[in-house]
């Protein structure tokens, strides 16, 4: 490993690298800290602009937005109380009653700090981890490939919580749209309706752009937008005994981060509230929970950054993402010519490794950027969305024509923000379209070639030892969160029965 | 606490159009050959199998709309779930007490807008986005695009008018910069042959 460090080390440290990953981090700070963005939106409108980069370039860049919005989501949470999805409700709670308290700095601090030392943590481990897998996964065939695909499916069943049902409507849909076009092996033109433009089949990026950009932009200005409730700065710095309390929070949450990370699906969203519940469950200020116990921050934070960066685990080694944000920059790595999965690791070390060491990078840059600088972003928030929605508009609009050299992929943004806009209208998660869309050809082809293995006969997958186990997790995975949560649940209410007794 | 949800007519509309699709979708199929004459998977296959599981996994949305279910709470490891909820609505209280309201009354939101005027911003941006769209094969994109960003910060949003055109500029030129000179892109010019 250490060989492939210095590889990656003079890759990373290249000037032209250090820029972009300095304004990948930096955007993405700004990006997750402003409502009504967000890293999909980010990455997916800015993957336009790398036209002209070179692929490891790009993809640090665009790394550095993805886990640099995890900072930036952080302050938003704790400045505007915005749990936008449930995994913020925990920072939110803890950290928005410090900052009401004047705390506010304190608070940032140490979700910098937590952060940063996770991301340690998890990027060792995901660095030791990463590469046997991948190297094991050579030894992959058409059957284990197909396996792995499904197993990418059922980490559709964690994304949906409880709407199943909606979710697994949204995934058909993203195979569905996946297939139209010629597919490869076949010469059929599938839901064309004679267009030439739709012969390519419906184009990702272009999609990623009008959901996530054009239709969270409407749902803000639907939804009316969010408002900054004003937290003061009293102290900037944070107490050593502080830093103090939090180091032990700021492990478990990191473990458990990386845990629930590494497994494709939802499990970022998990681990920032068990780790949160775990905390609450071991310390000995437990009763300070939800008032502005600094744990309660250090934990929920350390495991989303953790859990962000173990995201990459099967990203890079398995070509399965981890999650809706993972996704896109799943296609983002196609459209640059790189295919992650276990080849990647042998065909492009130095991308790879490169990429890797970026994140260490970025993460510094952060963890510097944000102690002392959390304040100045802080007012950052005091643009108005009314000026930035027409600039996110026009950017995706112009960045969609410079992915697809035609007036077609404006329309593809403007019909998919309408697609977008209906979705979050009518209650429907996105992540497992997206999914659907990247897993659609990966999953045919792997269709395709298993059948073609047992002569007309799937079920040939079952007589490879290696693909049944990776089929047995994939029902692990599906069922697992599941039974979790529900396990929760039923100790929540144990606990709420015994103590009203 | 069990509450009995009424069917609502928006969220039977949207999964009677899903399921419509995923019946699209699997005639679809069907009509591409799902298995080739050797027995292997065929390009009808993966329509077929997309519509589904859209099919029925629609329809259990639908069943599910129709029938009364129990609401399970979200945040499930917070104990004492009273102290928690309490917590969450002064938070909200206190955004609550910044709300504005106008002559009728109406809860006005972070824009401005009663909440009937916010179904018809979105028609309009989405009406600009239209328009702007149409507009790039006679007067370019670059033209187009630009006149869609004032045409939203002047008349969606009602700003003022100076800082429309800033905002405007500020598009122009970043588009200019990076579009043109960085990445040498061209752009659509339409039928006025400018820029």
């Amino acid at each position: 490993m250490l060989d492939n460090l210095i590889l990656g080390f003079s890759v990373a440290f290249s000037a032209s690298n250090l820029m972009w990953c300095f304004i990948g981090v930096v955007l993405g700070t700004v990006i997750g800290m402003l409502p009504g963005l967000g890293a999909s939106m980010g990455v997916a409108i800015l993957i336009p602009l790398t036209l002209g980069m070179e692929p490891v370039t790009a993809l640090i860049m665009l790394a550095g937005i993805y886990y640099g919005a995890q900072y930036g989501g952080t302050i938003a949470a704790v400045l505007i109380a915005t749990p936008g999805d449930a995994s913020a409700v925990a920072t939110t709670l803890d950290g928005y009653a410090m900052a009401r308290r004047g705390h506010a700095g304190a608070a940032l601090s140490i979700a910098a700090i937590g952060s940063f030392v996770a991301a340690l943590i998890s990027l060792l481990l995901l660095m030791a981890v990463a590469q046997p897998i991948a190297t094991f996964a050579l030894r992959f065939g058409p059957a284990e490939t197909l396996a792995i695909m499904l197993l990418g499916l059922t980490t559709i069943i964690s994304f949906s919580g409880d709407k199943l049902a909606k979710g697994l409507t949204m995934a058909g849909l993203g195979i569905l749209i996946s297939t139209v076009g010629v597919a490869t092996g076949f010469s059929t033109a599938r839901m064309t309706f004679g267009s030439v433009n739709l012969l390519g089949g419906i184009p990702f990026v272009e999609v990623m752009i009008g959901l996530f950009a054009v239709g969270e932009v409407v749902s803000q200005i639907r939804s009316g937008g969010e408002r900054p409730v004003k937290a003061s700065f009293k102290d900037l710095l944070i107490k050593k005994e502080d830093i103090k309390r939090s180091l032990p929070a700021i492990f478990r949450g990191s473990f458990i981060g990386f845990g629930l990370g590494t497994l494709p699906g939802a499990g970022s969203t998990l681990a920032s509230l068990l780790a949160y519940g775990v905390e609450k469950g071991v310390s000995k200020n437990s009763k300070e929970f939800g008032h502005g116990a600094i744990e309660g921050v250090a934990a929920p934070e350390a495991a989303n950054n953790a859990a962000a960066n173990a995201n990459f685990i099967p990203t890079l080694a398995l070509g399965i993402p981890g999650g809706a944000t993972t996704a896109v920059l799943l296609g983002a790595f196609v459209i640059y010519g790189v295919q992650p999965g276990p080849l990647l690791f042998e065909t492009q070390p130095a991308l790879v490794w490169g990429l890797l060491v970026s994140f260490f990078i970025g993460n510094v840059i952060l963890l510097i950027l944000n102690l002392p600088l959390a304040p100045v972003f802080a007012q950052i928030l005091r643009i108005p969305y009314y000026y930035l929605y027409p600039i996110i508009l026009f950017t995706s609009l112009i960045g969609a024509y410079a992915i697809g050299n035609n007036v077609f992929s404006i329309w593809i943004v403007v019909i998919f923000g309408a697609v977008g806009y209906a979705l979050k209208r009518w209650d429907y998660p996105a992540a497992p379209l997206v999914l659907g869309m990247v897993l659609g050809p990966l999953l045919e082809k792997g269709l395709v070639q298993t059948s073609a293995l047992g002569k007309g006969n799937l079920a040939v997958i079952f007589e490879h030892p290696i693909a049944v186990v990776i089929l047995i997790l994939a029902v692990l995975i599906g069922i697992g969160p599941s039974i979790v949560r529900s396990a929760l649940r039923r100790r929540a209410q144990a606990r709420a029965t015994s103590t009203a007794a | 606490m069990s509450a009995a949800p009424k069917a609502n007519p928006r969220e039977i509309g949207s999964t009677a159009l899903l399921i419509s699709l995923g019946i699209a979708a699997m005639i679809a199929g069907i009509n591409y050959e799902v298995y080739l004459e050797n027995g292997l998977v065929g390009p009808g296959f993966m329509p077929l199998v997309a519509g589904g599981v859209m099919t029925i996994a629609g329809a259990a949305t639908l069943v599910r709309s129709l029938v009364p279910a129990k609401k399970k709470s979200e945040v499930i490891v917070f104990d004492d779930q009273a102290a928690i909820q309490a917590e969450l609505e002064a938070i909200e209280q206190e955004k609550e007490a910044l709300a504005t309201y106008n002559d009728k009354g109406e809860k006005l939101d972070t824009f401005g807008r009663a909440p009937k005027q916010q179904t018809y911003a979105v028609l309009a941006i989405f009406a600009t986005l239209i328009v702007s769209a149409f507009l790039i094969n006679y007067i370019g994109l670059f033209l187009s695009l630009s006149l869609m960003v004032f045409v939203l910060v002047f008349l969606v949003e009602k700003r003022k008018i100076i800082p429309a055109i800033l905002a405007t500029l500020g598009c122009m030129v970043f588009a200019f910069v990076v579009f043109k000179t960085l990445l040498q892109i061209p752009l659509p010019t339409g039928l006025l042959g400018w820029i």
